[in-house]
């Protein structure tokens, strides 16, 4: 036995994704895979506090090609962990133990190796299900493939997941309905067997879904068995249907073993162990509610309240013996049984298969300019369709831009203009871009689908950070002109176009930088309700420190002055505007008959500002600032990929500090990875959208 | 409604309602039975779609009848329609008998559990039931009655292991949805409801929750209770424990009857449920017409199985079913035990909302709302983290901020952020607010308590924590900043922080109500607030919005206006502040307010001097100089002795810096009693010269009004207009305005008695003092008046009007160089009179026309000659000297041609005529006499 603690990084692939191409292009349709897992254990160390926790008790097992095995149990029973164990998804902060064999050969799987189908569907909501997968293709297989052979790819998957009827209908996000919850899930797999991957791992792929979606789902999975693939999922409370179509069953109950072997067997073994499933029941019900130590909660608090009556007794059998009980004769019987020895036969037998190597296909195959392309023309086409991401601020910023207008409307140059001049200018690259904070929930969806692709290693950081760029240029140039021309032409600035030019330049780069900052700060909070707490708040503190509400000289200089205002665009973009705006105006005076007032003396001695650089210097030093800050962006995603192992170990922590201390009994376990299935149930006709992004 | 004997909870619990006594109809049972029942709704196209079709159905008192069927069958709609829930513009045709009577369900009568639990998340499960309890249960039941009826409860439904844990809620940890679900369930059975509906209890729940749930219902319709619940995806032990199922396909009935016998009838139609498979997993396999769909697309062909599921499309098997079950002896079984149900005419069951008074919901719902506030972490100490962390910001950068010239904008602009932004931060409770409504909607819909209970439950209860925010931020703020010192000072600063983050909160609150979700709900606020910013006066002076949308109604709307304009004055008044070089004079706060700031200090202040008592004086101080727009100053005041001191100068604003504005007067003072305005000899009033304006300085209706020292220069068009006014005393005035300047009266008089002017010093464009029609006993002496036109009576009677003058006397005034020196004046076609008026001991130094009588007044071409006129009679002229230039008429008494003037005395005149012309004497229609006159004067009748 070999210890081996997962330490590594996410994938290493670097910025590039490119980087690690391997030789292998698409495994033929021979490839197979078998799997094999011997003595596999896995802990959740408790750092310095008392006992650790088995997550695994040194479970054994195979999976074979054409074959699709079912991973059940109640919950808390560590499907998930032998999943992600297999998969080489598990968190970094448990430890694992026994070997895992890959036809015959002991390799590590990783992220981004093979193919895995998370429980929560990411996607991109404006995307159609055809453009999703086409998008996806280009940015993972090789960039020799012409476009035909990945357009025949695409619709070659299509047919097979039986998306034909949904293939150009969109996905759907909070604001606009869609497809349907089963459909999501069967792109989320389509998604996954494009790379032809030939084996695969599904974690609870029906949790949500009503019978008809569910069966489905796994009916489709089934088809790809059939084509020789190895296909593990683990799955919750399957019906009887669903439950019918899976070969083979790994039965778990607190990490052990309780069954394993062919699905239509299990039946056999729980009649031949003394409990024979009855014939009016659904076997996996059966199992669960043999195993499943929560009945025995159930049944101690219905005894507390009297509810339980005789007559209820004896309508269940079960319910005269405690499950705990249950489980351990089950544990016994199947640890001595003739199917425990017959699959410890077939695991030796399959562990000497040596069949064809397996190259798998790690993260993307295609170049980095091809990445940068379709990322961009991706992300083009979702900002362009999400009325919430760009175009909801367009019509935002002419109102307000109209408002600001009619408001300043030909401001003039008596005394009360100058006061007038400097709010408007406040007003515009304050308060006007503090309203780029509508597109944040689109952003941190974006981002979702990043996170997920990223740790699949599609591509790196850096051709997110540019294709995004690219991408929401258009828009932020367009925003800019309309908003700069409406509020430029109303207010009656002096119309000469370099004084134009000067001004809507100005207002895109502040768009674009609170643009960069609001990036930064979804990149660093958990949600986005914090997310817009935090960027108004930081966005205050810049507008705060701008100039306009405390003059620049008066600005407290430890602080506020020397980081803060420095390296806040509002500082810059308001003196260059002002500047813009004053030099060569006059103004009148205070009281009539006093000699006229001119820009420079407003600006030196009212607004405090130095004249001794041009408005193109504080201009220039906006656009300094964005590429900073896209920077810090770049660095702090990176950052995050490396510290995460920490992160994840101090969660562990406290996870393990909760198990530990929560006595009460509930029919909750907490586990570290929340399940969906505290969800309502999707129909396969249901159309999902319209919800709030944070119920 | 329910009364227990408060003795044993168990017996209680297991004799069901045995021991209810007061009421025995409440233990009556419920029977409920539905026949033909049919609803259709109509689509947006016009068509309409039948969602129930014809089903009948009953449930009995002991039972638990399922609802069973694929998405869209039709099962929340029949649960809808049984409990009085259906959508209104849904059409109902069919029968709902409830004990064999018409039922009438509806809305907050019949418990309903509904799928989505709208819980608060940071009470414990016991404290949810027990304020329910308290919320519905009658005032008059004792409290451990209620503590015994929620304690049975809680054991009732198996919550007694979590009941002290709290709810939680989306960022609290707290108990598993199936407890939620129970929770649900135990806050309907409160109130002890013979008749239970319940909209998919089990949905997302663990097989074990569903199961407990399930079991729990179970032993609820064991106590006679009738429970009827839609169900989507029943395992195989939670369908064991249904009694009755009814199973629905596209609004029809597949099946309805015993549920154990549900698998006979399949079999018997040639659906045979396979052995080892969940009865109700088959039931929907048969009828889900989805299945068709997966079948369709996955074009490709299922194993071949013996299951004759595969040989015939979900939509052939439930067209089977649904004809074999209407032909079969279930469905001829429930039709005779619906007419047995339905001829047992029980007792009449009434449904009631809540049992508790107003005042008892309103207070229990605030205990609640506080508990909850207090414990949310979220509602308001969240935001009093982020209140302190930014106030200690503004404090930071505004510390210490002084009274040097930079610091007029720093603390206009720091009050702005202050009300501005701070408040704007209170969008950060939205969330906890959005989770408040959901409860409230729920427990309204069902009834608990009212609008009016809610509202002001959640007002009484906010304010301490807003109170308490506005204290501690306000206190940082103003203390770090330091804001215009003074206790009173600070209060308003606190007071007016708390006002504004009330009325976010109002307004939250209010879109809220209207919005479908939190971030829309977040954008709308976030851009009402950024509008009413921009009209709260910082960003743009309030004179200088342009009026028609943004002054009037938005900077009225806008909350920040207000506590902006309070603010600015609560800080600057009484300050005095740098000029921006230490050589020029300070600059007080009242100026900043009225000139930067644009708020009217004057205003206020005389608002205060006309509230107070005993002998209120405005003064405006010396040597300072205040720019002053447009101001009446109103009465009628409670003082009858107000003082307006003027020691400092007014000036008006100059006319291109008002635009358009038509003003009629300037400085207006109106009905005030007692009014004296002082000027000690220093107080200037400049009216900044060109003529735009009609009085400068208006008394209209001041009574006892007294004007004295005042220096009062370039007025717009009348300096002073008295009108209306009683006893008024005008002393050293020092009046001035160019000899050329339009229409600059030096007083106008009019509908005034008892006028008293004397020692002023007038040199103006126009008349020194005109007296205009109603003025009697009007007594003026030692002016020294010019250059201008002298003192005029008139013009009178313009346009046909009544006038009358009398007792006018103008006694020891010298004209210098005046265009006109005594006159009267009067239009053609005039009415009324001028009588007895004397002018004595008159100099005239170059005067024009010293004396004249004009009756013929016609300076525009139409004149209505026929007719009537002012009558004038008895004028004394007595005394009279000095020097004119006249080129003709030294002397002119034209009088009317129709109504003469009479009583005309002219004594002791001495008038010379300088520039070596003789003086004239002219007369028309004039009775009198002259004794004494140089130039003799022949031509008066008599």
């Amino acid at each position: 036995m070999e210890i081996e603690a997962e330490v590594a990084g996410p994938t290493g692939t670097g910025t590039g994704g490119g980087a690690d191409i391997e030789t292998a292009v698409l495994p033929r349709s021979g490839d197979q895979a078998y799997l094999v897992w011997e003595d596999l254990t896995v802990v959740l160390p408790n750092f310095g506090q008392g006992q650790t926790r088995k997550l695994l008790h040194g479970l054994n097992g195979y999976a074979e090609p054409g074959r699709i095995m079912a991973i059940m149990g109640p919950s808390g029973s560590g499907k998930s962990t032998l999943l992600d164990a297999l998969a080489g998804r598990l968190s970094r902060n448990v430890v694992m133990s026994g070997n895992i064999l890959l036809n015959g050969k002991k390799r590590r799987l990783d992220y981004g190796v093979v193919a895995y189908v998370t429980q929560e569907d990411v996607l991109l909501g404006t995307l159609t299900v055809r453009e999703t997968l086409i998008y996806s293709a280009h940015l993972r297989l090789p960039s020799s493939l012409t476009a035909r052979r990945i357009r025949e790819i695409v619709e070659g998957t299509i047919m097979e997941m039986g998306l034909q009827d949904c293939a150009d209908r969109q996905i759907g996000n909070w604001q606009m309905r869609g497809i349907s919850g089963g459909e999501k899930k069967r792109v989320s797999i389509a998604l996954e067997i494009l790379t032809r991957p030939c084996i695969m791992f599904l974690d609870e792929p029906t949790s949500g879904l009503d019978s008809a979606a569910a069966f489905f789902v796994i009916q489709s999975i089934k088809n790809l068995a059939r084509d020789g693939r190895t296909i593990i999922s683990s799955i919750h409370q399957p019906s009887s249907e669903v439950f019918a179509l899976f070969d083979d069953l790994y039965l778990l109950s607190g990490g052990e073993t309780v069954y394993f072997g062919e699905a239509k067997t299990g039946i056999q073994f729980f009649a031949e162990s003394g409990f024979p499933c009855p014939s009016r029941r659904n076997p996996s019900d059966h199992f669960l509610r043999c195993i499943n130590s929560d009945f025995d909660i159930v049944t101690t608090t219905l005894k507390g309240s009297q509810r339980l009556r005789e007559t209820d007794k004896k309508l269940d059998p079960l319910m005269n013996m405690a499950t705990a009980d249950i489980r351990a004769t089950l544990l016994e019987k199947y640890r001595h049984s003739e199917y425990a020895r017959k699959a410890r036969l077939r695991m030796q037998e399959v562990s000497i298969v040596r069949s064809l190597d397996i190259t798998a296909i790690k993260g993307s195959q295609a170049s980095w300019w091809k990445q940068l392309t379709t990322l961009t023309q991706r992300s083009f086409l979702n900002m362009s369709r999400d009325i919430g991401y760009y175009w909801s601020r367009i019509v935002i910023y002419t109102i307000v831009s109209l408002c600001v207008g009619t408001l300043f409307y030909d401001v003039g140059t008596s005394y009360t203009a100058i006061l007038a001049r400097g709010a408007c200018g406040g007003f515009v690259t304050g308060y006007m871009t503090f309203m780029s904070i509508g597109g944040f929930p689109s952003f941190v969806e974006e981002m979702k689908v990043f996170y997920r692709e990223r740790l699949n290693g599609y591509y790196g950081v850096a051709v997110f950070i540019l294709s995004n760029f690219f991408s929401s240029f258009p828009f932020l140039l367009a925003i800019s002109a309309i908003s700069g021309t409406i509020t430029f032409f109303m207010v009656k600035y002096r119309s000469d176009f370099s004084r134009y030019a000067f001004f809507c330049l100005n207002l895109f780069g502040c768009i674009a930088m609170v643009e960069s900052v609001m990036m930064i700060v979804a990149s660093l909070v958990p949600n986005f309700l914090m997310g817009i707490i935090a960027g108004a708040g930081v966005l205050g503190i810049m507008m705060m420190t701008a100039g306009f509400f405390r003059l620049l000289p008066d600005l407290p200089k430890p602080f506020w002055r020397y980081p803060v205002s420095f390296i806040g665009y509002g500082a810059w973009s308001l003196q260059g505007g002002y500047k813009n705006d004053m030099l060569g105006l006059v103004f009148d005076p205070l009281f009539p008959g006093d000699p006229k007032i001119t820009g420079e003396y407003v600006l030196t001695k009212m607004f405090g500002l130095s004249l001794d650089h041009s408005k193109w210097w504080d201009l220039f030093a906006v656009y300094a600032l964005i590429i900073v800050y896209r920077f810090l962006f770049f660095v702090i995603l990176k950052l995050k990929e490396r510290a995460a192992p920490f992160f994840h170990s101090l969660y562990a922590k406290r996870t393990a500090y909760h198990l530990k201390e929560r006595r009460r009994p509930s029919l909750r376990r907490t586990t570290s990875r929340p399940s969906k299935r505290h969800h309502n149930v999707i129909s396969l006709s249901s159309q999902e959208g319209l919800n709030s992004p944070i119920t | 409604m329910v009364t227990t004997n408060g003795g044993e909870i168990m017996d209680m619990d297991e004799d069901g309602f045995a021991v209810e006594k007061s009421k025995p109809e409440f233990a009556a049972a419920c029977s409920l039975t539905w026949k033909d029942l049919t609803v259709m709704i109509t689509l947006s196209n016009g068509k309409t779609q039948t969602i129930l079709d014809q089903l009948s159905g009953y449930a009995e008192p002991g039972t638990l009848t399922a609802l069973i069927g694929p998405s869209g069958s039709g099962k929340s709609t029949l649960l809808d329609t049984l409990s009085g829930r259906l959508a209104p513009d849904a059409f109902l045709s069919g029968a709902i008998l409830l004990n064999g009577r018409k039922a009438k369900l509806s809305f907050g009568k019949v418990a309903y559990v509904t799928q989505d639990e709208n819980l608060i998340g940071t009470l414990t499960v016991r404290e949810t039931i027990a304020y329910s309890a308290q919320l519905r249960l009658p005032d008059k039941m004792p409290w451990s009655e209620k503590t015994a009826i929620v304690e049975n409860t809680i054991l009732e439904m198996g919550l007694q292991d979590c009941a002290d844990t709290v709810i939680g809620n989306w960022h609290l940890r707290g108990i598993s949805g199936g407890e939620r679900r129970r929770v649900s369930i135990a806050i309907e059975i409160l109130m002890r409801p013979r008749l239970l509906f319940l909209d998919e209890p089990t949905s997302g729940l663990d097989s074990a929750s569903a199961f407990f749930v399930t079991q729990t219902l179970r032993g609820l319709s064991t106590d006679k209770r009738t429970v009827i619940a839609s169900i989507h995806q029943p395992s195989s032990e939670v369908f064991e424990l249904f009694d009755r199922l009814c199973l629905l396909s596209g609004g029809r009935t597949v099946y309805f009857g015993e549920a154990s016998q549900a698998d006979e009838f399949f079999t018997s139609t040639g659906f045979p449920c396979p052995a080892l498979s969940n009865p109700a997993d088959h039931f929907i396999r048969c009828i889900n017409s989805d299945f068709d769909k997966v079948r369709g697309s996955m074009k490709l062909q299922f194993e071949t199985d013996d299951d004759p599921l595969e040989k015939v499309t979900a939509a052939e098997a439930i067209q089977i079913l649904v004809e074999s079950y209407r032909s079969s002896e279930y469905c001829s079984s429930t039709q005779e035990k619906i007419e047995e149900i339905s001829k047992f005419k029980g007792s009449v069951v009434e449904f009631g909302g809540s049992e508790a008074s107003f005042l008892k919901q309103a207070i229990t719902l605030t205990q609640r709302s506080f508990v909850n506030m207090s414990r949310d972490f979220g509602y308001y100490w969240l935001r009093l983290v982020i209140f302190i962390v930014v106030t200690i910001s503004i404090g930071t950068i505004y510390l210490d901020v002084g009274t040097s010239f930079n610091s007029i904008q720093a603390r206009g602009a720091c009050s702005s952020f202050v009300f501005g932004f701070v408040t704007f931060m209170c969008i950060g409770g939205f969330p906890s607010f959005v989770e408040d409504m959901k409860v409230f909607r729920r427990e309204r819909l069902n009834g608990h308590y009212g609008v009016g209970a809610f509202v002001i439950s959640n007002t009484l209860s906010a304010m301490p924590f807003l109170i308490m925010i506005s204290i501690i931020s306000g206190t940082i703020c103003y203390f770090m900043v330091h804001f215009h010192p003074g206790f009173w000072h600070y209060a308003f600063f606190v007071l007016c922080l708390y006002a504004s983050v009330t009325v976010v909160e109002s307004l939250m609150m209010a879109i809220a109500s209207i919005v479908p979700n939190f971030l829309l709900g977040i954008l709308v606020g976030a851009g009402i607030q950024g509008i009413f910013m921009l009209v709260s006066g910082f960003f743009r002076l309030p004179d200088d919005m342009p009026k028609v949308f943004w002054r009037y109604p938005m900077s009225y709307l806008s909350f920040h206006f207000w506590a902006l304009q309070g603010q600015y004055q609560n800080d600057l008044k009484g300050l005095m502040f740098d000029n921006q070089s230490p050589d020029l004079p300070k600059i007080s706060g009242e100026f900043i307010l009225e000139y930067i700031f644009q708020i009217d200090a004057f205003e206020s202040a005389w608002a205060t001097a006309c509230k107070s008592l005993g002998n209120p004086k405005v003064i405006v101080p010396s040597g300072r100089t205040f720019l002053v727009s447009s101001v009446k100053f109103a009465g009628p005041c409670k003082s009858r002795s107000i003082t307006f001191e003027i020691l400092g100068t007014i000036i008006a604003h100059r006319r291109e810096a008002w635009g358009n504005a038509d003003v009629g007067e300037w400085l207006y003072f109106h009905e005030i009693e007692g009014l004296s305005v002082v000027g000690n000899e220093q107080g200037v009033i400049d009216g900044q010269g060109d003529s735009w304006w009609h009085h400068a300085l208006r008394f209209s209706h001041c009574n006892n009004l007294h004007v004295t020292g005042l220096k009062h220069k370039n007025s717009q068009k009348n300096h002073i207009s008295i009108n209306g006014c009683n006893n008024v005393n005008i002393a050293n005035l020092h009046i001035t305005a160019p000899a050329t300047s339009p229409n600059t009266d030096g007083i106008d008089i009019s509908s005034s008695t008892n006028v008293h002017i004397q020692d002023c010093i007038m040199a103006t464009g126009d008349d020194c003092i005109a007296i205009n029609g109603g003025t009697s006993i009007v007594n003026i002496s030692r002016i020294t008046c010019g250059p201008g036109h002298g003192i005029s009576i008139g013009s009178l009677g313009k346009d046909g009007k009544h006038d009358e003058v009398e007792g006018i006397h103008v006694d020891n005034c010298t004209f210098i160089r005046t265009q006109n020196g005594v006159r009267i004046k009067t239009w053609q076609g005039g009415a009324g009179f001028a009588k007895n008026i004397i002018f004595s001991n008159i100099n005239f130094e170059s005067a024009d026309h010293p004396i004249i009588i004009d009756q013929q007044y016609c300076p525009h071409k139409k004149c209505n000659n026929a007719g009537s006129d002012v009558k004038v009679s008895d004028v004394k002229y007595l005394g009279i000297r000095g020097t004119s230039i006249s080129k003709n008429a030294t002397i002119n008494l034209s009088c009317s041609e129709m109504v003469p003037c009479t009583g005309i005395v002219l004594e002791n005149v001495n008038i010379k005529v300088v520039r070596s012309q003789a003086a004239s004497v002219h007369c028309i229609n004039a009775y009198g006499s002259a004794h004494i006159c140089n130039p003799t004067v022949n031509c008066l009748k008599s």
